[in-house]
């Protein structure tokens, strides 16, 4: 197998006197679905603020690239290429559906005040490519989104508001995508479309690696290559799904006893 | 590639004419109704058409066929309106020559549009609450007023130094403020406020609070703004004067705000008043995009402060102090965050409002304020809300997309 394009080694986070994520380690290869599971309060969604950015971690090492990002700002950690989306998704709700994936282009945008005001003839055709590249994303997931571009995107339905946001975490074209609890709050149809989704973002993004915090295992079951598991903010086992899932050790985790 | 824009310009010559004869009715009935506002003298005709204008205009609001029959002749003769609009804002002051007070009232209307407009870049676009903007206001005009008096610089000069000063105390204010949001924000900015005000009644280069007097006037091809001018064998009063100083700066305002919320900029501060955690995992620099606004707001601020004290020839602390912070704060509220057109009608309205009820003496805040709380019950986006953006021209001509325009 190829060289992973991310990492995390001994990643520790602690608040206070509690610890919530307790010396993770795990490797993300190109093209791969890895999906962290565990109960509430395991430290899944503290995992993915440490890796964004939104905390520095208190020890370990994320590396990405070849490089240790630790402790850069989530602005220059997306810029690289690492996006991510939202529980509780977080779309800019006053801004259309295309602006949305627009601003999803920041990571990639050479903006440059002196030419928004002299050059706008550049920056329209900079500007006019963007949206075309914006429009062609959104019409992968969704032909009405595509459609209706124009619409406040705090009217979308909650199935597209999961769409549009997955749309800007690939407008930059990222190399590592995190997806936090996409099918929260969705019924089974809805779940199945956003699997289909999330198999269709892979090869969309030839060679994009996908981090997938979810609650849902069927939607774990078909679509991650590696499951880690964690409780009280450490991992208790790694392995394919069905390894996994017959593991003892995850069974006491999730229901208390181990049948 | 001929052939594709020749459909496009399909309809006839008629309907063309038509639409081209809409958008200048529409033009000239909405500005006959404000220059009407702004010229009357009867209080109740002015308070009338206000009301009427505004209920016109959130009656075609609600109306979406309506609105859509006004807004397409609009947004299609857009150079049409950009040149006509531009005459009669030339041509509007020149019947009013005898009226050296209205002149002085529309003076004050445009340095209020420039403080609207710049206060707008902050609360409107970024979502920064900034309770203390009379502060850059202040900055820019004393900055501007002392370097004409001390060292003898042109207005000219003193304008564009006097705008970077008070970019740079936004600045100074912008970095602190990071560290705090919302509520916490607000407190910051009504501390600066504060602070800029008890400073500049109490240094001594400053005139405490007796101010600074005499401001020498702005020269023009050798010519003091403060002489009257004679046009066509008529004397007019040196109010005109700066009517069309104001409007220069004021034209050169609106284009930068134009041009910056159409620029990744501007959807940057959208952006970030939106959801500050999402715009950071999407790439955002946050921090840099929050002191932009900061800047940009207080450098539009030091020009209208700069305006101000050349045309009035004295300033003093009391010019600048909470009062006015709030007055500015209820014009970007009122007329329309994040809209450039909003914040112009809201700066109109709380400006000419006061002096039209003057006769209310003490009771005309009250009345102001009452307008204020019923405009936020009934209409809280404001009187022109801010719209979704649209990419006219830059889409692709594709089948699927949503083209109901063009």
């Amino acid at each position: 197998m190829s060289e992973p394009i991310f990492s995390v080694q001994d990643l520790t986070m602690r608040f206070g006197g509690l610890t919530a994520v307790d010396r993770v380690s795990f490797e993300l290869y190109p093209n791969q679905i890895l999906a962290v599971i565990g109960p509430n309060g395991a430290g899944k969604t503290t995992v993915f603020n440490v890796v964004t950015g939104l905390y520095a971690p208190s020890e370990g090492a994320i590396r990405f690239k070849g490089s240790t990002i630790n402790g850069l700002a989530p602005h220059l950690i997306a810029r690289r290429g690492i996006k991510r989306t939202f529980q509780q998704s977080r779309l800019f709700d006053n801004l259309s559906v295309l602006d949305n994936v627009l601003v999803g282009m920041a990571a990639t945008a050479r903006h440059n005040l002196g030419k928004a005001i002299l050059r706008r003839d550049l920056l329209a055709r900079e500007l006019s490519r963007d949206i075309e590249h914006a429009l062609e994303l959104l019409g992968s997931f969704s032909r009405e989104m595509r459609t209706s571009h124009r619409k406040r995107a705090g009217d979308l339905t909650p199935g597209d508001r999961r769409k549009l946001e997955i749309c800007r975490a690939l407008a930059s074209d990222p190399t590592v995508l995190l997806l936090d609890e996409p099918a929260a709050g969705m019924d089974p149809s809805e779940t199945a479309e956003l699997m289909e989704d999330i198999l269709k973002v892979r090869t969309l993004k030839h060679g994009i690696g996908i981090i997938l915090i979810e609650h849902d295992m069927s939607v774990v079951r078909q679509t991650a290559d590696v499951v880690v598991v964690l409780s009280y903010g450490k991992i208790i086992a790694t392995g394919s799904f069905a390894n996994v899932s017959s593991d003892p050790a995850v069974q006491e985790a999730y229901l208390g006893t181990s049948n | 590639m001929g052939a594709v824009t020749m459909h496009d310009e399909s309809p006839g010559k008629t309907a063309y004419l038509t639409r081209k004869l809409a958008a200048l009715g529409i033009l000239l009935t909405s500005s006959g109704a404000v220059y009407a506002i702004a010229v009357l003298k009867n209080q109740w005709i002015v308070l009338g058409l206000s009301v009427l204008t505004v209920a016109a205009m959130i009656m075609i609001d609600r109306r979406p066929t309506l609105k859509r029959r006004i807004g397409e002749p609009l947004r299609q003769e857009r150079g049409l309106l950009l040149v006509s609009a531009t005459v009669l804002a030339l041509a509007a002051p020149l019947p009013l020559r005898g009226d050296p007070y209205t002149l002085h009232v529309l003076v004050m209307v445009g340095i209020s549009m420039i403080l609207a407009i710049g206060l707008n870049f902050q609360v409107g676009s970024t979502g920064i609450p900034n309770l203390g903007f009379a502060a850059f206001y202040g900055v820019g005009a004393y900055a501007s007023s002392l370097l004409a008096i001390r060292f003898q610089l042109s207005f000219w000069l003193a304008i564009l130094l006097a705008a970077a000063i008070a970019a740079f105390f936004g600045f100074l204010v912008g970095v602190p403020s990071l560290k705090t949001r919302t509520y916490h924000l607000a407190l910051v900015s009504i501390a600066f406020g504060l602070m800029v005000y008890i400073l500049l009644n109490n240094l001594a280069f400053t005139g405490g609070p007796n101010g600074v007097k005499d401001i020498p006037a702005p020269f023009l091809l050798g010519q003091s703004l403060f002489m009257s001018i004679r046009i066509f064998g008529l004397t007019y009063p040196m109010q005109l004067n700066f009517y069309y100083l104001v409007a220069f700066f004021l034209a050169l305002t609106l284009a930068a705000a134009h041009c910056l919320y159409h620029s990744k900029v501007g959807l940057f501060w959208n952006a970030v008043r939106e959801d500050e955690v999402a715009a950071k995992c999407s790439g955002i620099n946050v921090s840099a995009v929050k002191i932009l606004a900061f800047c940009v707001g207080a450098f539009f601020a030091g020009i209208a402060g700069s305006l101000y004290a050349h045309y009035i020839g004295y300033i003093s602390p009391e010019n600048f102090n909470m009062n006015v912070s709030l007055l500015i704060l209820g014009m970007v509220i009122m007329g329309g965050m994040d809209s450039i057109q909003g914040t112009c009608a809201g700066a109109f309205l709380l400006t000419i409002a006061p002096e039209k009820f003057r006769a209310l003496t003490d009771l005309r805040m009250v009345a102001a304020g009452l307008i204020i709380i019923l405009m936020l019950m009934f209409r809280p986006a404001g009187i022109i809300p801010q719209r979704i953006r649209e990419y006219r021209g830059l889409l692709p001509l594709g089948r699927d997309t949503d083209t109901d325009h063009e």
